[in-house]
């Protein structure tokens, strides 16, 4: 699977069925399909744009690692393997492992300083003043932490693999590249805490051979969802937010709902709490049903014209 | 918020949106300028086709067939520049206006544009966009195309202000007055949004969400399946044929929705009746607009790419100042906001049931003072501390006591001497008392410099080299799709037709027209100086 | 002397010499109760005795009317500056402090404090200090020291790093998206200006009690601390029947009482009951105290209720009143940073939600919760805070250019929970 797809996982990792569809390796193609949501992919213009940055970058990039990492290299190296030394190098195409998952990149770029091995990451969005979108450099720091964490795996000695890496992106509105460190060591603590989590979670035996169609679908339903702000980007989204919807599911309103809602998970349960319209039953659905009858109330006042002096 | 989630529920569980304000609290123009683009994917210069105009039923549309291409975007953005001097051409005319100035006691007349310019986008995205269009036009030789985008980096610096109307967009218009019972993320899509507002007849919110979604987007965000299949074919097509119409058709298809939306939006928040405060926030609009005018006409608008040392501190400043007032505004001034901070409990409602007006305290300098007390009986029992500040109106007043259902409170403003005491609210009177007071002026007290704590002492390190910098997405394409970084181009080097990017214009000194802006801040994308907006707040 | 106070008292060497040598700037991180308050009045008798004058930048009105008592009692000519609106506390020492709202007011005084609010509007051409010191320097945000850094030559910054971080109302994706980051703490912002800056950290808190100040040390502070105390001097002596949690907590200085994993509303009432018995049963049952200067009755001045919204603190409030139970100080984080108890029932912010946020991960927030107490500290929680810490998505935006904090939220909380989970006590 591509870092990117494992990345994933940091986006809503509580949830038990993005687990199962992400350490069944469940082919995204084949579920988009069964669940007849619109194929993703990238713009053809958004892919000229990547490729022709990538080229100009790299060619820049042995200027780029000695003005940040103090490295000096003519060239970037083709290898197959973890390099050891220092250069700078161009993996292509590693088979590398996170966990029990295969991790797949396209391919890996390596400073390394005799002591250290730095991952060097290439994207095309804008860097603009010295500034980038916080959510694409955030992205990309969750990527690169599941390659950072894939390259310690397969590294004799793990803690070469440093966790600071250069990003290099276009300047301004031109292609010249740009290069910022950029330290993904709290993305690589989550990450490893959210694959101990996968691999003791376990897989339902339906998921355990490959699966298309409805018969995907219905298994993967049988898990566990967890509906929330996360969800968007997730291949099950278009499914699951169907079923939350039927359902009349709080969290369908987003994290901050269900957070307030605790227990009572859906809607009209809620609200029936807060218009008195049911018994709340032990304490703590009595303390929902008094916070949301103040909103309730509140809002009673507001809609019948009241006034504020 | 708990009333937030309320709303939430509610809309949810009714499948349509339920009102969350019901007050207009943005300023609508009776002309505002609306425009959503549509861009190439992965560039932030490169647009396809705008759609813009101060007429619903008459937009002018412009495309580009080769938007990588710098004379072709040129001379289409050159018509967009005309259109919008046009347009804020008629926002000069001035009137004499007294206003506060210095520490805010003395007053002074001053000229203030009548009316200011207004610009409408459909959203976030779009906003964002205009602020790049902005700072892209600035870099460029030409002084009609660098002019607009003095203009747009104005519009796009009052973007981040709370509380400013300069620059809209639909979907914060929907948000700020709606509330949704899907993820809040998803009240970013303005085709979602309205659907949840106004579900066509026969579908409920969620169906109609669906549907809006499977439209093309609101743009300039890039549909992959869009681009592939309606946007390729026809760019090439004016490319090798020049024949611009399929593409002209295309870049209709795709802005109509948008353009539409915008509008609908605009029509949705003018059925509510503006709130109190709303012209008095546009004032402050109106004056940064004056003084953007005056700078310009004296040819001193400069842009810093980002506010750094004091002027970074004054934008803080200000970003608070606004943030609290336009809280405190917007709850004084529609019954719906203020139902937030009943439902929190930091606002109280209840009925007078008891007051003591002859009431006297023995202040710190041993004299008796008048200092009223008043009986509240609530429904729910408050919960915040004695000591605790609440106003009914201007009446200020701290609580000494709450029980489960009433709440004693000392009147220590507003209505202390025996004159105002006619100002206190009869027993019997329905009454909210509110987090809000009136407004306190806090000077902004910033040295003119950094003080050496707070500046570095380490020299600055030589900027990177700009090697080669001017490198611009202006590459000329084959006909046939060049995908991967091996078949890509070489870089252009040499090319014809680069642009240079726009270098950070470095802090200059502009000296406002105003006395009142003291402590000169330049606008950079986003900060605006401060002098501007304080006097109308 | 113990090898503790050997080294505390060289710690406190040092900051003296330092601040009595050539460097500019002297920070110096002093963990919870690592003596503090102690430090401040020491410095400013030192400087006077040697013929400066001290002002002295805290941060709130409470602060600065503690430290001039303090002051005040140490003999020293003290003047208080405040605002308009202030008036003395009961016990104001009238008679040996000068108090004004100027300057020209204090005239003649040795030291002179006020908040760093009321110092911003001293003008620069009114007088300069040679030194000046700040006291809760990370409870300061850079905004503030902007305002009054231009009044001083020199600056001692003195603070507990592991506090709340400031706070703003504006939008901080507008803020940092326009501008540098102006959101610092006034010893951050310091310290990445002046990186030569000498940081010395006071190594010991004489507050915490050998047992936990290892835990707070490693979850939430990048300079290691160790307790005062050692694990014989101090000791909580409760009765036979005492709750497991408090009897876990009298013995190991933690407990971690956990009541079954639910999603509850934020004013969850099961764990308002618990937190109220447990109080109740701290100040009705006979429970001793014990540290180096003897055994003492537990008092309910010497118990706290740590909890992380206001309308918790209502309900336990009530809860206690219900009870009979008075005098137990119930209050949220940030109004009980500075403040020590013998035992304090810590309100896990956790507890209960379904979702993480990144109010309620707040590394300074728990920190400040769970390093109050001088002998023990029970947290009190619904289980599944693991679960939660687990779900929450690392979807914080990244801005270029800026560092990651040293101590992350969710990291400190992962380390906290995991340090506590030797003491985890089921609740009945
Ligand atoms: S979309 Fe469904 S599977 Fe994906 S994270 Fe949300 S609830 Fe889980």
């Amino acid at each position: 699977m591509d870092p990117r797809r494992i990345a994933g996982l940091l986006d809503a990792p509580g949830c038990r069925r993005r687990q199962a569809l992400d350490a069944a390796q469940v082919d995204l193609g084949l579920l988009a399909e069964a669940i007849g949501s619109p194929p993703g992919g990238q713009s053809p213009y958004a892919r000229e744009r990547d490729g022709t940055f990538t080229h100009l970058a790299t060619a820049r990039l042995p200027e780029l690692v000695g003005t940040h990492l103090g490295i000096e290299a003519t060239e970037a190296v083709e290898t197959a393997e973890l390099p050891v030394g220092a250069g700078l190098w161009v993996w292509r195409g590693p088979r590398l492992r996170l966990g029990g998952l295969p991790v797949t990149p396209e391919r890996v770029v390596l400073a390394g300083d005799d002591t250290s091995l730095y991952p060097v990451e290439i994207r095309s969005y804008a860097c603009l003043d010295g500034h980038a979108d916080p959510a694409k450099v955030a992205g990309t720091a969750r990527e690169l932490a599941v390659v950072v964490a894939a390259l310690r795996q397969a590294a004799p000695v793990p803690e070469r693999i440093s966790s600071r890496c250069l990003l290099v992106l276009p300047r301004n509105f031109g292609l010249a590249p740009v290069g910022t460190l950029l330290d993904v060591a709290p993305q690589v603590r989550r990450l490893a805490w959210s694959l101990d989590r996968l691999d003791a979670g376990g897989l339902p035996a339906r998921l355990r051979t490959p699966l298309a169609g409805e018969a995907l679908v219905t298994a993967l339903t049988e898990v566990d969802a967890r509906f929330g702000d996360g969800c968007p980007s997730c291949p099950m989204y278009t499914h699951c937010r169907v079923e939350a919807e039927r359902t009349g599911t709080v969290a369908r309103a987003g994290g901050a709902a269900a957070n307030l809602c605790g227990p009572v998970g859906i809607a009209a349960h809620a609200l029936a709490l807060a218009h008195g319209e049911r018994a709340p039953s032990g304490e703590a659905e009595q303390a929902i049903a008094d916070e949301l009858a103040r909103a309730a109330a509140a809002y009673g006042w507001a809609v019948g014209g009241g006034s504020t002096a | 918020m708990s009333l937030d989630v309320y709303q939430r529920l509610l809309a949810l569980s009714q499948a349509r949106a339920v009102p969350a304000a019901s007050r207009a609290h943005r300023h609508l123009s009776p002309r505002p300028w609306l425009l959503a683009g549509y861009h190439l994917a992965g560039e932030p210069s490169a647009p396809v086709a705008i759609r813009y105009g101060s007429f619903r039923d008459s937009p002018k549309l412009l495309t580009v067939a080769e938007p990588r291409d710098r004379a072709q975007r040129f001379a289409a953005l050159g018509g967009l520049a005309r259109d919008l001097a046009t347009y804020l051409s008629r926002y000069t005319v001035t009137e004499p206006v007294v206003r506060a100035t210095g520490s805010g006691r003395e007053l002074d007349v001053d000229l203030c544009c009548v009316d200011a310019p207004q610009l409408i986008v459909p959203n976030e995205a779009t906003a964002h966009w205009v602020g790049l269009l902005g700072q892209y036009l600035r870099s460029l030789d030409d002084p009609v195309l660098a002019a607009a985008g003095a203009h747009l980096g104005w519009i796009a610096s009052r973007r981040n202000l709370p509380g400013s109307s300069v620059l809209l967009t639909a979907t914060d218009l929907l948000t700020a007055h709606w509330r949704t019972g899907q993820l809040p993320t998803e009240d970013g899509h303005l085709g979602r949004l309205l659907a949840w507002i106004e579900p066509p007849a026969g579908t409920d919110a969620w169906q109609a969400a669906r549907d809006a979604e499977a439209m093309p987007p609101a743009g300039p965000a890039s549909d992959p399946a869009w681009d592939a299949v309606v946007l390729r074919p026809a760019l090439e097509r004016a490319k090798e044929q020049g024949d611009v119409r399929r593409l002209k058709l295309a870049a209709a298809e795709v802005l109509a929705g948008p353009w539409r939306d915008t509008w609908a939006a605009i029509d949705l928040v003018r059925m509510l009746p503006p709130g109190e405060h709303v012209a008095k926030r546009w004032e402050s609009d109106r004056w940064s607009w004056t003084r953007h005018r005056e700078r310009v006409l004296a040819g001193t608008v400069s842009f810093s790419a980002r506010l750094s040392d004091v002027p970074a501190y004054r934008f803080l400043h200000e970003l608070e100042t606004r943030t609290a007032a336009l809280e405190r505004q917007m709850a004084l001034d529609d019954p719906l906001v203020m139902a937030r901070y009943l439902a929190t409990g930091e606002a109280v409602a209840g009925v007078v049931i008891k007051r003591d007006p002859e009431h006297t305290v023995v202040n710190a300098g041993g004299r008796s003072v008048l200092r009223p007390l008043l009986w509240v009986r609530t429904s729910a029992a408050f919960d915040r501390p004695a000591g605790t500040d609440l106003w009914w109106g201007k009446v200020g007043m701290v609580v000494r006591a709450a029980t489960d259902d009433t709440v004693e409170l000392m009147v220590t403003s507003g209505a202390v001497t025996r004159p105002k005491l006619g100002l206190l609210p009869d027993t019997d009177t329905e009454v909210v008392l509110a987090p809000f007071g009136p407004l306190q002026y806090f000077p902004d007290n910033l040295p003119d410099e950094l003080p050496w704590p707070t500046r570095s002492s380490r020299p600055k390190p030589a900027p990177e080299p700009e090697l080669d910098d001017d490198l611009d997405t202006d590459v000329v394409l084959g006909t046939t799709a060049t995908t991967a970084a091996t078949t890509a181009p070489p870089p252009a080097d040499g090319a014809a037709g680069r642009v240079p990017e726009p270098r950070a214009v470095p802090d200059s000194t502009v000296t406002p027209a105003s006395p009142a802006a003291s402590g000169s801040t330049t606008a950079p994308s986003g900060a605006v100086p401060s002098g501007d907006s304080r006097g109308g707040w | 002397m113990t090898s503790a106070g050997a080294r505390h008292e060289a710690a406190i060497e040092e900051v003296w010499n330092r601040v009595r040598g050539t460097d500019r700037a002297v920070v110096v991180d002093s963990p919870p109760g690592a003596g503090k308050s102690t430090l401040v009045r020491e410095l400013a008798k030192r400087l006077v005795a040697v013929g400066e004058h001290v002002p002295i930048v805290v941060q709130t009105n409470d602060q600065a009317d503690d430290l001039v008592i303090a002051l005040a009692g140490a003999g020293l000519s003290t003047g208080r500056l405040h605002g308009q609106e202030w008036t003395p506390p009961a016990g104001w020492p009238r008679q040996k402090v000068r108090t004004g709202t100027k300057l020209g007011e204090l005239g003649g005084c040795d030291v002179i404090v006020g908040t760093a609010a009321k110092w911003a509007y001293v003008k620069a051409d009114e007088r300069t200090w040679p030194l000046g010191v700040i006291d809760e320097a990370y409870q300061m945000s850079a905004a503030a020291l902007v305002r009054v850094g231009h009044l001083f030559d020199r600056l001692l910054l003195v603070g507990d790093p592991g506090q709340l971080a400031p706070f703003t109302v504006a939008d901080e994706h507008s803020v940092r998206s326009l501008a540098t980051w102006p959101l610092d703490t006034a010893a951050g912002t310091l310290l990445r200006n002046h990186p030569d800056t000498p940081v010395i950290p006071l190594p010991v808190s004489w507050r915490l009690a050998p047992h936990t100040a290892p835990v707070i040390s490693d979850a939430f502070y990048t300079r290691a601390f160790t307790a005062g105390a050692a694990p014989s001097d101090r000791r909580l002596e409760l009765a036979s029947l005492a709750h497991p949690a408090l009897a876990h907590a009298a013995e190991h200085g933690w407990a971690l009482l956990e009541l079954p994993a639910a999603h509850v509303p934020r004013t969850d009432p099961a764990l308002v009951a618990t937190i109220a018995d447990l109080a109740h049963q701290l100040v009705t049952a006979d429970v001793s105290t014990v540290d180096p200067s003897g055994p003492r009755p537990l008092s309910r001045a010497d118990v706290a209720v740590g909890v992380v919204h206001r309308d918790q603190k209502a309900h336990v409030e009530a809860a206690l009143q219900r009870r009979g139970v008075t005098g137990v100080t119930v209050d949220t984080a940030n109004r009980l940073q500075g403040r020590q108890y013998e035992v304090v029932l810590a309100w896990h912010p956790l507890s209960g939600r379904r979702d993480a946020s990144a109010f309620h991960l707040e590394a300074g927030r728990l920190c400040v919760l769970a390093s109050r107490h001088r002998q023990a500290c029970v947290v009190i929680s619904r289980a599944g805070v693991d679960e939660q810490l687990h779900a929450y998505p690392a979807a914080e935006p990244v801005w270029l250019g800026t560092d990651p904090p040293q101590v992350d939220g969710w990291e400190a909380n992962r380390a906290f929970l995991e340090r506590l989970a030797p003491h985890r006590i089921p609740a009945r």
